[in-house]
């Protein structure tokens, strides 16, 4: 039986043990649910990248919810007028794309056809791989599936439509309240800890998410600018595609150009066309490791390789292309924490 | 956090009030506005301590300032020398200053760029205290940076003053 030396002391074990348990409730419940544990997620990179937003309308004086409205007013009308802007561009190309890619898969199966009626005479394992029907079964099997998940996508997307603006509302509003409940938690000896652990994870989580997206988005760019100058289809597209593939490092960058290099070979007029959608998608890939990563990533966590795939392959099965993206974010959040606290308790002690 | 057996809202109050009239006549934040003491209010930490606690100890990294608004706090300086005769080392506690309430402690922890508590602060009878951390100090300046000026000011003034006595302290020793 735990024997408290005072009231001062029980109500700090109470607290305390209240608060691991929510933690831990949180996390199960979330682990069961993925659609809340995403739309969360969201909802904690959105009230990031809003933050500083408020942040500035509360300095002119405006109270913090109307400060918050009038951060969401303007991303509001930032999206409506790009969806304005690229309707005929964007969902233009998304639909024209889907309508063409009967055609681009016949182009790569003639292309199939002739490569293995060229070759087959001289390399006999060559029929015996039957690359045109595999071709025709697995690929474009693979392809229709991809389309035909295309509305269940969008179905989830509105349900998060009107889940991550509600949850990143109080986020926004609530952190201070939230982040003062969390430290009146813990115990007096642990107050100061607490208060640095926090800001530290807090500096951390906000640059890593800050530094991650505006990576994403100088890297989309530099292939719109590369594809357009080529002269390739579908270039919102590809560049937009490209941009939300790179969040998951390593494999996104390759994942983000194929889209690109199978229009540029089965689609291009010339065989060039491809060599210059690669060498566009390397420029950029060059781009972002030469210049964009040392200097927005000046303070970038460092997770080892191996980690990231075998991350990036629990996310894929857990969560399908979200988890993929939102895998080795959470695994940064996480290192995080724990090297903060890690630290902060060496020293404390 | 309030529990059902501790909510009451009459203490309640009369602690708020002990808060407010503390932070009103401490030297720190006296010249605050309301407006200004009641944007403060979410960035601050009131905590009770129990006798022979410690708030901070020393050679601890610190992030916060303390404003005690009821009960005692003594600072102590631990250290360490070693005996010519048993040529053991012996620790030594030496009592700075007895704080009492009005009184606040460990602002340079505000100013100080990663600050490492000199002197270990220990309760002597049980206290009410309040806690500002410097999180909320830079966010301050950001968010309004007239009312962090004043802070800053103030914390400048209290910095001048203890050099100065340190000035003195050197003076009568080398004389």
């Amino acid at each position: 039986m735990v024997v408290f030396k005072n009231k001062t002391d029980r109500e700090v074990f109470f607290r305390f043990s209240f608060l691991v348990a929510l933690v831990v409730i949180c996390i199960v419940v979330l682990l069961h649910v993925p659609m809340i544990m995403a739309a969360v997620l969201i909802s904690i990179v959105a009230s990031y990248l809003l933050y500083p937003l408020m942040n500035t309308f509360e300095r002119w004086g405006l109270p913090r919810s109307l400060g918050i409205l009038l951060a969401y007013l303007l991303l509001a009308g930032i999206v409506f007028l790009l969806y304005q802007q690229s309707y005929n561009g964007l969902i233009g190309q998304v639909e024209n794309f889907q309508s063409e890619f009967p055609n681009i898969a016949s182009h790569a199966l003639e292309k199939i056809k002739l490569w293995e009626g060229n070759y087959a005479g001289r390399y006999v394992f060559l029929e015996d791989l039957r690359l045109v029907q595999r071709f025709e079964s697995y690929g474009i099997g693979l392809a229709q599936k991809v389309f035909s998940s295309i509305p269940t996508f969008l179905s989830s997307l509105i349900a998060f439509i009107i889940l991550v603006p509600f949850f990143t509302f109080f986020l926004l509003r609530d952190a201070i309240k939230v982040k003062k409940w969390l430290l009146d938690m813990l115990p007096n000896r642990y107050l100061e800890a607490g208060s640095a652990l926090i800001y530290n994870i807090n500096r951390q989580v906000e640059g890593f998410i800050q530094a991650r997206l505006l990576e994403a988005g100088v890297l989309g760019l530099c292939v719109y600018i590369g594809l357009i100058l080529i002269g390739l289809k579908y270039v919102l597209f590809l560049s937009l595609f490209a941009a939300v593939f790179n969040l998951v490092p390593y494999l996104g960058p390759i994942i983000g150009a194929i889209p690109g290099v199978a229009v540029a070979y089965f689609y291009g007029d010339t065989g060039t066309a491809m060599w210059l959608t690669i060498f566009v998608y390397a420029l950029a890939q060059l781009i972002d490791v030469v210049f964009i990563i040392p200097i927005v990533f000046s303070k970038r966590i460092n997770i080892h390789p191996m980690t990231v795939i075998i991350l990036i392959f629990i996310g894929s099965s857990l969560m399908g292309i979200l988890g993929m993206i939102l895998a080795v974010p959470l695994y940064g959040i996480l290192k995080a924490i724990f090297q903060a606290i890690s630290t902060r308790i060496v020293v404390v002690q | 956090m309030k529990f059902l057996w501790s909510a009451n809202p009459f203490k309640k109050n009369r602690e708020q009030e002990a808060v407010a009239a503390a932070l009103k006549n401490c030297y720190l934040f006296e010249s605050f506005s309301v407006k200004e003491l009641a944007y403060l209010k979410d960035r601050l930490h009131v905590r009770k301590y129990t006798v022979g606690e410690n708030v901070f100890e020393q050679h601890q990294p610190g992030t916060g300032v303390y404003v005690l608004v009821s009960g005692s706090v003594a600072i102590e300086e631990e250290s360490f020398f070693v005996d010519r005769k048993s040529d053991k080392e012996t620790k030594k506690t030496t009592v700075i200053e007895n704080l009492v309430s009005g009184n606040f402690f460990g602002e340079f922890a505000l100013i100080d760029e990663e600050h490492i508590r000199p002197a270990t602060a220990k309760i002597i009878e049980p206290s009410l205290i309040v806690t500002f951390f410097k999180p909320d100090f830079m966010e301050l300046i950001k968010q309004h940076p007239s009312t962090g000026v004043k802070l800053c000011l103030r914390l400048a003034k209290v910095a001048s003053e203890r050099l100065k006595d340190a000035a003195e302290e050197i003076k009568k020793a080398r004389s």
